[in-house]
């Protein structure tokens, strides 16, 4: 069920690009992640809106006479926030969908990026399997693996001539541009107390560290989703004139 | 309910939450090293050598009794591979899933160690009594001296190299997953002919009389005239032919990915009989004497007259892509397979279809523990 509605689908839509751009494995994830953020960008519009919803009723007088009004009734407080939400037209789950719906194409991708450079034989006799018949298989196997000096089936290293050691740059840029995104994207808390100042730096530094170690840790296509995927919402945001670069050097 | 900060909070770490969680689902997705493969058998005289992941097992042909393993120190170590011998037998040679190529005494004693390659040995290297002749999955042939020193290296471009070249002495015939098929100059690696067959080729070729067979992921079984490369025919299958043809008596057995069984005449190509018995066939079919014996993804271990009756067929547990490997001493006759995802890591039958003995997974893993313990 998983592989014929998730990964079958994306494998074969990698295939389908990879063969229309010259057999070039990286570009195919590129622009198959582009192609997915536009699919959902009706959704990140909705989650962009969601949470400048969620800024402005912090920022609304009526909230903050609220919180002081009901500091010590949870419930009536909560009664009273949803009231809000409905006059200021906020839905509070918008922003979460487009979260959600990340992670059956990460695993997704993830799986079909695997089956598709199948670097054993028993992978290679899977993927047989999961190329749908419109493909002339033999002219496509084995994909070729290799974008720029990386093979995408494997962790990421770059071995620079007199340097003894491997730099991992696709991780680095991997955490350095989820660190971007998450400052740019994520609006400024205001009353809402240390702890959850606190939280969302912690958030902003545990995420881009975890990226880098999925990235450092596993096939480097799909590193090269999440770089790709992090650089397009970050100029997704500055189209849209929502990103706000002073929050990069801001704590 | 919740307050706006609770709920961005709450958001949060739902989103680490399930961020922690895939990455729990990515690393049981696949391994991360990709090393996947069934185990390789070979024999010499009454011993039997199994590559089977994190060691590689020198066994009594006779009963499966352990005489020796080998297991590298370094992290990631896995062997799949079969184990060449030298025609001396006086050298084991065996490749890992990290790019190493051991030279061991029949003792297993290591001798020296070929550390210059990228990635996978998943074929086995073929050796002469000149040398070493290791296909790598970067993309390289390594030519090696029987002291493991290197001679040269030919590389054709970055297509995993997956099957072990074969010689008649004055070329070596490398196949490519390149879809190329390479015939060199066994002295210093010039190419003598390339042909491209449209298909990528992932198993040793069969070389007889003159004449080269190969098997394609092109769905064919293609002849070639050794000496100039030009293609004598082609035989069209209805899969994926992973291995090359066995070859007896003017006739060639092969077996596809959709699960069919051809016997070819060699001289023009022409099918003679077919069988289609139930799963993929992905391994090399054996012959002796008058009976073919060949393995099915489906775990049957199949046995049929060279003309096309059928004899036995016996089941064994686990996916057999490993294809059935001759062993005989003066006492006994045994037909080898390693299951791939079975209890067993190797099985012995009789001609006749009966399991003489198997070493179980249970019984490797125990004796790892063992030596780590050591």
């Amino acid at each position: 069920m998983w592989n014929t509605l998730i990964v079958d689908p994306m494998l074969n839509s990698l295939l389908w690009i990879y063969n229309l751009l010259g057999h070039n494995f990286g570009w195919a994830i590129i622009v198959f992640t582009l192609l997915t953020r536009l699919l959902m960008y009706p959704l990140t519009k909705q989650q962009l809106e969601g949470a400048e919803g969620m800024q402005k009723l912090q920022q609304d007088p009526r909230w903050k006479k609220i919180q002081e009004k009901y500091k010590n009734d949870r419930e009536k407080l909560a009664q009273e926030q949803m009231r809000l939400y409905k006059e200021l037209g906020i839905n509070p789950f918008s922003s979460c969908l487009p979260t959600l719906l990340q992670f059956p194409i990460i695993i997704g991708l993830y799986t079909a990026v695997i089956k598709g450079l199948a670097h054993a034989p028993v992978e290679l006799i899977d993927l047989s399997r999961h190329i749908y018949p419109m493909f002339n298989v033999a002219a496509l196997i084995p994909l070729n693996s290799h974008f720029l000096w990386m093979d995408l089936g494997r962790p990421e290293w770059l071995h620079l001539p007199g340097i003894p050691f491997g730099i991992p740059t696709l991780a680095i840029l991997v955490g350095i541009t989820t660190y971007m995104q998450s400052k740019i994207m994520t609006p400024t808390t205001s009353g809402g107390g240390q702890q959850n100042a606190m939280m969302g730096q912690m958030m902003s530094i545990y995420m881009p560290l975890f990226l880098f170690y999925l990235t450092l840790t596993f096939a480097s296509g799909l590193g090269l989703y999440f770089l790709t995927s992090n650089l397009a919402t970050i100029g997704q945001y500055a189209l849209m004139g929502k990103a706000d670069w002073k929050r990069l050097f801001t704590k | 309910m919740m307050t706006v900060m609770e709920r961005n909070l709450k958001k949060r770490w739902l989103f680490f939450t399930l961020v922690l969680g895939l990455a729990l689902t990515l690393s049981a997705c696949g391994s991360r090293l990709g090393a996947n493969s069934w185990p390789g058998v070979s024999v010499a005289d009454d011993t039997v050598y199994v590559s089977a992941g994190p060691a590689m097992y020198a066994l009594q042909l006779e009963t499966g009794d352990f005489k020796w393993a080998f297991a590298s120190d370094e992290k990631g170590f896995s062997v799949y591979a079969a184990p060449a011998i030298s025609p001396d037998g006086q050298l084991i040679v065996v490749g890992d899933y990290l790019g190493s190529l051991y030279g061991l005494t029949p003792e297993g004693k290591v001798l020296w160690k070929f550390a210059q390659a990228d990635s996978h040995y998943v074929a086995s290297p073929l050796v002469t009594a000149d040398g070493i002749y290791a296909p790598n999955a970067d993309g390289a042939l390594y030519a090696l001296d029987l002291t493991g020193k290197r001679k040269w290296v030919f590389r054709p471009g970055r297509q995993p190299l997956w099957g072990t070249p074969v010689t008649d002495g004055e070329r070596l015939y490398v196949p490519s997953l390149g879809h190329h098929l390479y015939a060199l100059d066994p002295a210093d690696g010039s190419v003598v002919w390339d042909v491209d067959l449209g298909g990528s080729l992932a198993s040793q070729p069969t070389l007889v009389d003159g004449v080269v067979y190969v098997g394609t992921f092109a769905d064919e079984v293609v002849a070639l005239d050794a000496a100039s490369g030009d293609v004598l025919w082609r035989t069209p299958t209805e899969g994926w032919v992973w291995s090359a043809p066995a070859y007896s008596d003017g006739k060639l057995f092969v077996g596809d990915l959709k699960g069919n069984f051809f016997a070819i005449n060699a001289e023009d190509g022409t099918v003679v009989w077919k069988e289609t018995p139930d799963g993929s066939i992905v391994g090399q079919p054996l012959v002796h004497g008058d009976t073919v014996y060949f393995t099915t993804e489906e775990g049957l271990l199949i046995a049929y007259s060279l003309d096309g009756k059928p004899l036995w067929q016996h089941i064994i547990q686990g996916k057999l892509y490993a294809q059935p490997i001759w062993g005989e001493n003066q006492d006994n006759q045994l037909i080898l397979v390693a299951p791939y995802k079975g209890d067993n890591v190797v099985v012995a039958a009789t001609p006749d279809g009966k399991t003489k003995w198997a070493l179980s997974v249970k019984t490797v893993e125990e004796a790892l523990k063992a030596s780590d313990q050591k």
